[in-house]
């Protein structure tokens, strides 16, 4: 039998093995530049993972037991996303690793180069990272488990003592680095000591020794080392799963192979495709079971059903990497094996047109024909080139690629892009989160009282304490709280999550609310994180020269810190979102503060416009001083919140408080003044060509409520005449319904054309959102 | 051949093993020779300064917050060998077992922290002694807590964890994330056991188990304590000295809000009760003398002897079905310390007493000159009596009935034997509430938002035998830097005698258990004795 490490390829042109290898991570990084945007990963994935700080404390905090390390090497690597090119790079590293260690196992198993089967998981790689939630964490188990097996499989000992002795050593460490891919080392190893070395004493110590060392290592790992072998195996029951089908894997395989031989006799024509059929089944159970406490180590500890994380492309893409490594080394292995087999036959019986059909290479020959190692692999990795374009659209999670593109131009205020990518987003795909960011961009942009019923506007879908809407809908939220002036809810929102976007928010509370030793903690985490260390440090310093942040150069923290309504003014609140949104006085209390606060009187105007109290509408109009409108001119309000300072003011009135005085002028039949300022005409003959073709809606409604009021009393007879035991009224009474419910339906479906026949031409309006409760772009 | 080679081998082991012996004899640290006088003590953090401290705590590792190149730090006592630290940088990282030896050598003793600090002008400067002093008793080895985000929705990652206090383990007991982001909470022993343990699992959207975890000789069992009266889970608990009894509050509890004070969260019951809980039996009692419909009774506490009920109670200001906070009046909620007397063998009740009322209890800081009804008035809390049953132990707030949400909360002593009631003298102007009493009544835990104002963290003190308490010092951390940057609070600090052996399946296992259900109670608050069955 020919070791795997007495292999020798002198040719020359063996280097172009590296060649395509090279261009094949060239183009990876391309593709992960270009196409997959890092730092959109890094922002959603930041959002959804606890803060992370990037220090050694940290690491030795973190590591308690098996696969921590994993966990936090991982979680170290993802930082990297943060970068433009950085992160693209470390991902190309990893992959490269990974297909670098599946193409040494496979010729360690095959005794010889496996063509271009190394570019397989390149290709799973690359879709399951473009679907944005991919952890780097399952690639780095998989990558510590291939290294282990490399070593194993390479390791220069041939004495089976020595190899078990190896094993239990490689187990051990593996188990204590990575957890449950341990599994992935003893099938893999197993398959080479039966298929390639032929070594039966080995391979079994292959599959018993992982379970083993991995019960130490859990035993080990226990506090005081207290826990007898009972629970320590039960605490190995993730692991176990994984490892029972590889016994069967295995077992399978070697039943497999002892079927082939005896048929050789008959010359049978064997493929590669048919070697891998067994293999490939037992793999896929193998890689599932192993998924499942990889999936653990992400985060959910406790679900012991598998399948329930298997049901999208990503998941079933990650089984798949997984099963490919057993499958290409039970696959090579067999092959290997019965290639041994079909020579000795072949050499007795002169058969060759049997190596012929196996495409085997008969002893003595080239075992690298330049076609199979280079070219070949070469075309494949030109393939990649065309194929990572079409792999993006077709992979790609674009619904949470725009979602993360949405968070991270929130983050980064860029309004305009965000009004882009809201008009870019289909309404049932709109957010809380976006519709938060959309308000405040409209708000930044001075058109928020133009244009907000341009855009869905949906925010009374929150209704419960642990509804909780996206985190960008909390970070704007936080935002929204402080900016207005309460600081408190503010800091609820911003403590619903130990993210480092809202812990940010959380260090910046507690130091505009005069707390810079509660501040301190978050700011010490933060100091050490990629994304907001810059920020940390400088504040860590300005907090030591000015614990309260009060001299002349804090601008913003005065600003904000002048729209909180004094402690007198304190209020109870329920932090619920729907509760605060919809609380008048989150807004009317920092604007009786500071009569500045045009972002308190606009988002108090828009809540009356929500929340259709068109009355409240035009009191502010008339009243409010921020208006710009008859600044002295005595009124409720202005005795209030009118204390000094010159209010901010309009050029006109805005659109949409225009379309809400004629809504409220057409209930009331009274004609309503601004001092100093009319309603512009194209807003009124808007309004009027809306109300034109609106009329027969209410004749339409009117129709619908009057047959549902008519087929409800026609129940109520029902229920009489079935009591009665009237057949012939009941009939008759059900006839009626029907008739009822027929209109009703007519009417209703006539309401409906009309209107999809307004929606072109006002979906923009405040009076189409007044009666349909929708707005935005159709 | 062979013989020469292992000749080798050995002469190259011995003189690597001397070369190390060599070096470790060269680099040891010793105390510098020349110096000059600080003349002041040195800045540490934590500040473990001038404390009383168990023989059998870990190693209080510290920052020495002066600057400079290099530290050394001598700690010695009267006895045993003094341990000296080097350190290239401010932690201070004391050896385990050489601390362990010196606690032991001056049991009773005192122990003295030299610090010298090598400067950049290249001279050592030597601080004034810290002493500190070393408790003749032990404190319970284990301490059990919960870790909490400091948020109000924040349970993705919270759960009850146990800390070996002699050395730096901590282990989970109960994390959210196994049983899918639900609320754990309310872990209680029974005096302190490690054996005789309950806690609660709220449901959450996605895990299907909930309810009150019984965790005894060895065994877990999931308790639905619910019924028709209360249809809410029972609440604070106190073990019955005997083991077959188990006080609780039922509380219906709403959370809030301040806009405007520095205290962002508060919470408040609405109703209130207390109810009995026959483990044996499996019954829950409601004894009508401590469930009065217009009073707001909680935080059953039994004294040592099994022959009192503590328990804290006000009156009810508003409707029990409201549900908004009635602003103007969940300040004027002030609950008292009363108690009720109970005979363990006829199971009888007998009347309750006023133990403490508010109108006791001095307000912090207030002026002398104010008319006795403006000085006085809190609301007295959390009783805890202690083992030998002298001292009752007392959070005091402003208002209400959850101090940990108030600034101004503070730790009371309250002597049995005189009536008499005091201020613990090292309260903190931050928050100081949630306390537990060792098993020898030497030592209390207790929470504290003394470090920053925001995250809790436990503390312990030394009380004497008069009461009188010793100034605290903060959990050990292996990274004396720890706190700096933890960002969970500590819920809850509980100390037992020994390590708490259930583990985290059981308990799931426990809460998926099938066959729970409702106790069929009817009526609201019953004014006879009801006594029902619980399920298991």
């Amino acid at each position: 039998m020919q070791s795997p490490f007495a292999q020798k390829t002198s040719r020359w042109w063996s280097v172009l093995y590296a060649l395509p290898a090279i261009v094949l991570l060239i183009a990876m990084l391309v593709f992960f530049h270009n196409s997959f945007d890092t730092r959109l990963a890094y922002q959603h994935q930041s959002l959804q993972t606890p803060l992370f700080p990037l220090c050694l404390r940290d690491f030795r905090q973190s590591i308690h037991g098996p696969a921590d390390i994993v966990g936090w090497v991982s979680r170290a690597l993802s930082q990297a996303y943060f970068f433009e090119w950085l992160g693209p790079m470390v991902i190309v590293l990893v992959i490269a690793a990974i297909i670098a260690a599946v193409a040494g196992y496979a010729r360690a198993v095959a005794c010889r180069g496996v063509g271009g089967a190394w570019i397989i998981p390149a290709f799973a790689l690359m879709a399951l990272h473009n679907q944005y939630d991919y952890y780097m964490v399952s690639s780095i188990g998989l990558l510590a488990a291939l290294a282990a097996l490399n070593a194993y499989v390479w390791l220069p000992l041939r004495h089976a003592a020595l190899r078990a002795t190896a094993m239990a050593v490689l187990a051990a460490g593996l188990y204590f680095v990575a957890g449950p891919p341990c599994a992935l080392l003893a099938a893999g190893a197993a398959i080479y000591e039966f298929f390639t070395a032929r070594r039966w004493f080995p391979g079994v110590s292959c599959l018993l020794i992982p379970p083993l060392a991995a019960i130490g290592v859990e035993w080990l790992a226990s506090d005081n080392c207290l826990l007898t072998a009972g629970p320590a195996t039960s605490l190995m029951r993730e692991y176990l799963t994984a490892a029972a089908p590889s016994l069967f894997l295995v077992a399978g395989a070697l039943v497999y192979e002892s079927l082939a031989r005896a048929a050789l006799g008959r010359y049978l024509r064997l493929t590669m495709i048919a070697c891998l059929t067994v293999p490939a089944a037992g793999a896929a159970v193998f890689a599932t079971a192993v998924l499942e406490p990889v999936w653990r180590v992400i985060g959910d500890r406790w679900t012991p059903a598998f399948w329930k994380y298997a049901n999208t492309p990503l998941d079933w893409t990650l089984i798949a990497l997984y099963a490919y490594v057993v499958v290409l080394g039970a696959g090579v292995g067999l092959w290997r094996a019965l290639a041994d087999a079909i020579h000795e036959a072949s050499a007795a019986r002169g058969k060759q047109v049997v190596l012929q059909s196996l495409e085997i290479a008969p002893p003595g020959a080239p075992t690298f024909p330049f076609f199979r190692i280079a070219v070949v692999p070469f075309l494949l990795t030109l393939a990649v080139l065309g194929g990572a374009q079409a792999i993006g659209p077709i992979t790609t999670n674009g619904w949470l690629k725009a979602g993360a593109r949405v968070e991270k131009l929130y983050e980064d205020e860029d309004w305009d892009e965000i009004l882009q990518e809201a008009r870019r987003t289909p309404k049932d795909q709109y957010s809380f989160g976006l519709n938060m960011a959309v308000n405040r961009a409209l708000y930044h942009k001075g058109r928020l009282a133009y244009d907000m019923f341009s855009y869905p506007q949906q925010y009374k879908m929150v209704t419960g304490i642990l509804d909780v809407p996206d985190q960008t809908g909390m970070c704007a939220l936080s935002d929204l709280m402080l900016h207005l002036g309460r600081p408190n809810e503010a800091e609820g929102f911003a403590g619903v999550f130990d993210r480092a976007d809202l812990v940010r928010r959380l260090a910046w509370i507690k130091l505009v609310k005069r707390e810079p030793r509660a501040a301190r903690p978050y700011l010490n985490v933060l100091a050490d994180n990629v994304k907001y260390s810059a920020w940390a440090r400088e504040l860590l310093k300005r907090t030591d020269a000015d614990p309260y942040l009060e001299g002349p150069a804090e601008v913003e923290i005065k600003r904000i810190r002048e729209n909180i309504p004094p402690p007198d003014r304190e209020n109870l609140n329920f932090l619920y979102v729907d509760y605060i949104l919809r609380n008048p006085r989150v807004y009317l209390d920092p604007l009786r503060a500071n009569a500045q606060n045009k972002m308190a009187f606009e988002y108090l105007m828009a809540f009356y416009l929500m929340e259709r109290k068109l009355e409240r509408v035009y009191e502010h109009l008339i009243d409010a001083p921020p208006i710009g409108f008859e600044p002295g001119r005595p009124s409720r309000l202005n005795s209030t919140y009118m204390v000094d300072g010159r209010p901010f003011t309009y050029p006109d009135i805005p659109r949409h408080y225009e379309e809400a005085m004629l809504m409220y002028e057409k209930g009331t039949g009274q004609a309503l003044r601004v001092p100093g300022k009319t309603i512009s005409p194209q807003t009124r003959a808007r309004f009027e060509a809306f109300t034109a073709r609106f009329a027969p809606y209410q004749k339409l409604w009117d129709q619908k409520d009057a047959a549902v009021k008519a087929a409800n009393f026609k129940r109520k007879g029902l229920k009489v005449a079935h009591k009665a035991n009237d057949t012939k009224r009941e009939a008759e009474l059900n006839a009626a319904i029907a008739d009822d419910e027929r209109r009703a339906a007519e009417a209703t479906a006539g309401m409906e054309a009309l209107k999809a026949d307004l929606r072109p031409d006002f979906y923009d309006t405040y009076y189409f959102y007044f009666y349909f409760a929708e707005g935005g772009r159709p | 051949m062979k013989k020469r080679r292992l000749m080798l081998i050995a002469g190259g082991a011995v003189v690597v093993l001397v070369a190390v012996t060599c070096a470790y004899l060269l680099t040891r640290p010793s105390a510098p020779a020349d110096y000059v006088s600080a003349g002041r003590p040195p800045r540490i953090r934590p500040d473990y300064a001038d404390v009383l401290i168990p023989p059998n705590i870990a190693p209080m590792n510290f920052l020495v917050d002066e600057p400079g190149r290099q530290y050394f730090v001598r700690i010695a006592g009267d006895s045993g060998l003094a341990i000296d630290v080097s350190s290239s940088g401010h932690d201070i990282d004391i050896p385990m077992a050489q601390w362990q030896k010196l606690l032991a050598a001056n049991r009773g003793g005192q122990v003295s922290i030299d610090v010298y600090v090598h400067g950049e002008d290249g001279r050592w400067l030597r601080f004034d002694t810290i002493t500190n002093t070393v408790a003749a008793e032990d404190i319970d080895n284990h301490l059990v807590y919960r870790l909490v985000f400091p948020g109000i929705h924040n349970w993705a990652d919270l759960g009850i964890y146990q800390r070996n206090l002699e050395a730096y383990n901590e282990s989970p007991i109960l994390q959210s994330l196994s049983i899918h982001s639900s609320c754990c909470n309310c872990h209680t022993f029974q005096g302190n056991r490690p054996d005789a343990m309950l806690l609660h699992v709220r449901p959450g959207p996605t895990f299907p188990g909930a309810g009150m975890i019984l965790w005894r000789d060895g065994q877990a069992a999931n308790i639905d304590t619910r019924t028709t009266v209360n249809p809410s889970p029972v609440g604070y608990a106190s073990w019955h000295p005997g083991g077959k009894l188990i006080a609780f509050s039922v509380n219906k509890i709403k959370l809030f809000s301040h806009s405007a004070a520095q205290d962002l969260r508060d919470q408040m019951d609405y109703d209130s009760d207390l109810c009995v809980y026959d483990v044996e039996d499996r019954k829950l009692a409601y004894p009508p003398k401590i469930s009065l419909p217009d009073q707001l009774e909680t935080f059953p506490c039994w004294s040592p002897d099994g022959q009192y009920l503590y328990f804290c109670r006000a009156p009810m200001l508003w409707d029990p079905r409201t549900t908004m906070v009635p602003e103007d009046k969940y300040k004027s909620v002030f609950y008292s310390l009363m108690r009720i007397r109970y005979n363990a063998q006829d199971k009888t009740w007998g009347e309750v007493e006023t133990v403490l009322a508010p109108e006791d209890v001095e307000k912090r800081g207030a002026d002398p000159r104010l008319p006795r009804d403006k000085r006085f008035g809190r609301s007295v809390l959390e009783p805890k009596v202690s083992p030998d049953g002298r001292f009752i132990l007392l959070a005091v707030a402003d208002y209400g009935n959850v101090p940990i949400f108030q600034k101004n909360s503070d730790l009371y002593m309250y002597d049995l034997a005189t009536g008499r009631h005091w201020y613990l003298e090292y309260n903190s102007d931050d928050c100081d509430s949630w306390h537990c009493w060792s098993s020898n009544g030497r030592w209390i835990v207790f929470s504290s938002r003394r470090a920053d104002g925001q995250f809790v963290r436990p503390y312990f003190s030394h009380i004497d035998a008069e009461g009188k308490d010793s100034k605290p010092f903060i959990l050990p951390q292996k990274d004396p830097a720890f706190y700096d940057t933890f960002l969970k609070t500590y819920n809850i600090p509980e100390l037992v005698t020994g390590r708490v052996q259930v583990k985290q399946e059981q308990v799931i296992q426990a809460l998926l258990a099938t066959g729970r259900k409702a106790i069929p109670v009817t009526g609201a608050t019953p004014h006879e004795p009801t006594s029902v069955p619980a399920s298991p």
